[in-house]
């Protein structure tokens, strides 16, 4: 492995500790005392620092160094959390991030660097190695839970905390604790020690640790038993009336104690965002994979689908009874392989929202606007290629809605609203398709200013807008060269367009659309193929072409009988069970000409769409296939109707339905 | 050779010349099965398979407003590249690769039937024959002229 790859390793690695690193800020920027925030970023800028250090990147171990002892000193309740050091450590991650990326657009450190120490209060280097080590300081935190307390209320004996210190130059620390350990267990009952016994095990411990003891001995045979041990040099008994008050606190997370105790003890909403921070990285820190390698092994398999299907068809068409028989397992094996390949790359859309608490802090604050983000279905999963593409148009649209959308403070409480303005971001399934949702509580898209801009710009013209609806009015902001804002920010209006949010949800075979009520809000809808290339469908025949209905919409196939056929207001339809159903001739559809009249029996698939059901009248049916899409490039246009081509085995072309364009557009 | 030749597929639609830079082209195949799309514009004739891929392909007989005719052994379909994509152009057949000077091309005459101007390149004489030399990007990228053009075609 050359350096590059080390480079690349180190860059993919650094980068899921820089997410916790944000995410920890963001949450104790909220929630100062929030003690897990404190640990888990203390953890990853430590981690940032051993990773730097091995790799020989000065630059970045100082930086994360410096990190490190600012939240040593959160953690010692040295240091109170405030706006102006997060600020300070969000531009340190920020130095950091950009470090690990492209380390030469970064300038001098010394100045951040210099001010992080001004909180610590150390102006120069202090031992790097050392400040893993949790210090104790003279405060007897031991946090029992209850199940610890109800072993103390059970155990005979009187509970006595002892504290033991060690000589300075002790070379064997958790060796002599141990020692303590084995000559008070013939004394009485061990409860707890700080730290704990674990990390004392583990060598994790400064020059005194502390024991919760319970005991029937005198306190001067407890002295003399321990005074034995070498390189002991101090030990203090001090006897507790009130075991209770060693109980955990529930008013402040003051402890200096391990995380997971007290995760255990607490069921509060921080231990979950803990675990999800963790489980994030330890999901992501299995193997990683160079994504162009994932995609040729897609591609591989996308040929040995088709491939299948030709041989299949060969055995069909010579009935090869015997041959077929040994395909089905083969068959199955490839589907399964699909599945599996289609799986690894699917990750969740958390991916490209994880960046975003930082970006609305950063965007209300420059903006002086109050913003709560919500974010819901993170854990949507969408294939990898999605999720590379739709980080930017998310971002234009969150930008989007907090600079255009939500309207300042004032301007909201002169509106009877809450000073506090909401933008949620959620991301749900939805048939085939991710659905991804950016909704605020804003000021909403007013028709007439949009009139006015499209007119002024040149988008539409006046005659053009007079026979438009209000929504055709606001979706003129996706034409190409519109920006509503009046003064372009440093915000939003960068030259990127709606039309280049519209165009790239095109080009990924998804859609975007707005609903929008002034004084109410907007909720831009963004509509995304949950993978780009297998789907399952159902091979159909229109005028001797065939189509794929995608299977994900169809409920049934039918066979409807001309006479079942009725006519409502100039529509066809059949009944089924209980509900009106329309038909839809395809050759209609499709720009065919019309055969009904001569069959006895018209194949028929119902399919859902948006909690609707239509009949899809097609010439026969061929039976469920699924197939590879492929893109179709297109020259014209202006075939929303066709969602990809599919190339089948025998080599023609099946084209793929948009059964959304076909039923409701 | 100069720096100034270009080498040119030239290919044939009805009784017309046509020149391309071979540096466009990807290849030419044989004529295929070709799969119409609905409420494609006109001139789009459709997707072929090419060894697995979807490739568009524009007919450039409709494009230029001349009269389908049936396919012969000598039809074919020339791949280029178009905005990093390929197209495949449907031609009356492919007669030959010529080096053309650059200085030999003349500009296209103020009118030329069936033809604007902004698809033209420009003009040149080889041997008894004019080649026209078709520009590309403009033939297939501006929709609306070539509708507009079509439908001039389609009035005479």
């Amino acid at each position: 492995m050359d350096m590059e790859e080390f480079q690349e390793m180190y860059a993919s690695e650094s980068r899921e500790h820089l997410d916790i690193l944000n995410d920890a800020l963001l949450t104790l920027e909220n929630d100062p005392e929030n003690m897990e925030m404190i640990n888990e970023s203390f953890r990853a800028a430590h981690t940032l620092k051993g990773m730097a250090g091995t790799m020989g990147f000065d630059r970045v171990s100082e930086l994360a160094h410096a990190m490190e002892n600012i939240l040593d000193k959160f953690r010692n309740q040295e240091l109170s959390i405030n706006t102006e050091v997060i600020n300070l450590l969000f531009k340190a991650v920020d130095n950091l991030e950009l470090l690990s990326s492209d380390p030469d657009e970064v300038g001098d450190l010394k100045g951040l660097i210099q001010e992080l120490r001004n909180y610590t209060g150390d102006g120069s280097a202090e031992d790097i190695g050392g400040s893993n080590i949790p210090q104790n300081n003279d405060e007897q935190y031991f946090n029992l839970n209850e199940d610890e307390l109800e072993m103390v209320e059970q155990t005979r004996g009187q509970a006595a905390i002892i504290k033991v210190t060690l000589e300075e130059d002790c070379v064997f620390k958790s060796l002599r604790a141990d020692m303590v350990f084995d000559a008070l267990e013939d004394l009485g009952e061990l409860i707890k020690a700080n730290p704990s016994i674990d990390q004392i095990r583990e060598e994790k411990l400064g020059e005194s640790f502390q024991i919760l003891f319970l005991t029937e001995e005198e306190e001067e045979n407890i002295l003399e038993s321990l005074t034995n041990i070498s390189e002991v040099k101090q030990i203090e008994v001090e006897i507790v009336e009130d075991v209770n008050e060693l109980a955990v606190n529930e008013e402040s997370e003051d402890s200096n104690q391990t995380a997971d105790q007290d995760s255990t003890s607490k069921q509060d909403k921080s231990s979950s965002k803990t675990q999800s921070l963790s489980s994030r990285l330890r999901s992501s820190s299995t193997i990683k994979v160079d994504v162009a390698r994932l995609d040729s092994l897609m591609n591989l398999v996308a040929e040995l689908v088709i491939k299948r299907t030709q041989v299949e068809s060969v055995a069909r068409s010579y009935d090869l009874d015997e041959l077929e028989k040994k395909l089905k397992p083969l068959s199955k094996v490839t589907t399964d392989l699909q599945d599996a390949v289609m799986e690894m790359r699917m990750v969740p859309i958390s991916m490209v929202f994880n960046r975003f608490p930082r970006l609305v802090r950063d965007l209300a604050q420059d903006l002086n606007k109050d913003i709560n983000l919500v974010i819901e279905g993170e854990e949507t999963e969408l294939d990898r290629t999605i999720i590379d593409e739709i980080g930017d148009p998310l971002v234009h649209l969150i930008r989007n809605s907090i600079d255009h959308g939500i309207e300042p403070p004032e301007v909201r409480e002169e509106k009877g609203k809450d000073r506090e303005g909401l933008v949620k971001l959620s991301a749900f399934h939805e048939g085939n398709n991710v659905v991804i949702q950016i909704e605020d509580d804003g000021g909403g898209i007013d028709p007439d200013v949009i009139e006015e801009k499209a007119i002024e710009k040149g988008v539409a013209t006046p005659s053009e807008i007079e026979n438009m609806s209000d929504q055709e009015i606001i979706n003129l902001v996706f034409a190409a060269g519109f920006s509503t804002n009046e003064e372009v920010s440093d915000v939003s209006g960068r030259g990127v367009g709606m039309d280049v949010v519209k165009n790239k949800l095109d080009s990924l075979n998804g859609s975007i659309d707005i609903k929008s009520e002034i004084d109410k809000g907007s909720v831009f809808t963004m509509k995304l193929p949950l993978t780009l290339s297998i789907i399952q469908g159902f091979l159909t025949t229109v005028a001797d072409q065939k189509y794929v209905i995608p299977l994900e919409s169809i409920q049934e196939i039918v066979d409807v009988e001309p006479e079942d056929i009725q006519t409502i207001r100039q529509e066809k339809v059949i009944h089924r069970r209980g509900s009106v159903i329309p038909l839809i001739s395809l050759r209609d559809k499709l720009g065919k000409e019309d055969n009904l009249e001569q069959q006895d029996e018209i194949s028929t698939v119902i399919v859902e769409i948006a909690d609707d059901y239509y009949g899809l009248m097609v010439d026969s049916i061929i039976g469920q296939q699924e197939v590879v899409i492929k893109r179709i490039n297109d020259l014209s246009e202006n075939i929303e109707k066709i969602a990809g081509g599919a190339i089948l085995g025998d080599g023609s072309i099946a084209l793929i339905l948009n059964v959304e364009e076909i039923t409701i557009g | 050779m100069s720096e100034d030749t270009q080498q040119m597929i030239i290919f044939d639609i009805g009784n017309e010349k046509f020149g391309i830079k071979i540096t466009r082209v990807h290849e030419i195949i044989r004529m295929k099965e070709i799969t119409e799309l609905p409420d494609s514009s006109e001139y789009f004739a459709g997707i072929v398979n090419r060894r697995g891929d979807i490739v568009s392909v524009v007919d450039l007989r409709k494009r230029f407003g001349l009269q389908e005719i049936e396919e012969t052994d000598n039809t074919r379909i020339i791949i280029i590249d178009f905005q990093d994509k390929d197209v495949g152009l449907i031609v009356d057949g492919v007669s030959e690769v010529l080096h053309i000077d650059q200085n030999e091309i003349d500009d296209p005459p103020q009118s030329m039937v069936g033809i604007k101007d902004d698809y033209l390149q420009g003009i040149v004489k080889v041997n008894e024959d004019i080649v026209i030399i078709l520009d590309l990007d403009n033939l297939l990228d501006s929709k609306e002229q070539i509708e507009l053009n079509n439908g001039q075609q389609n009035g005479e």
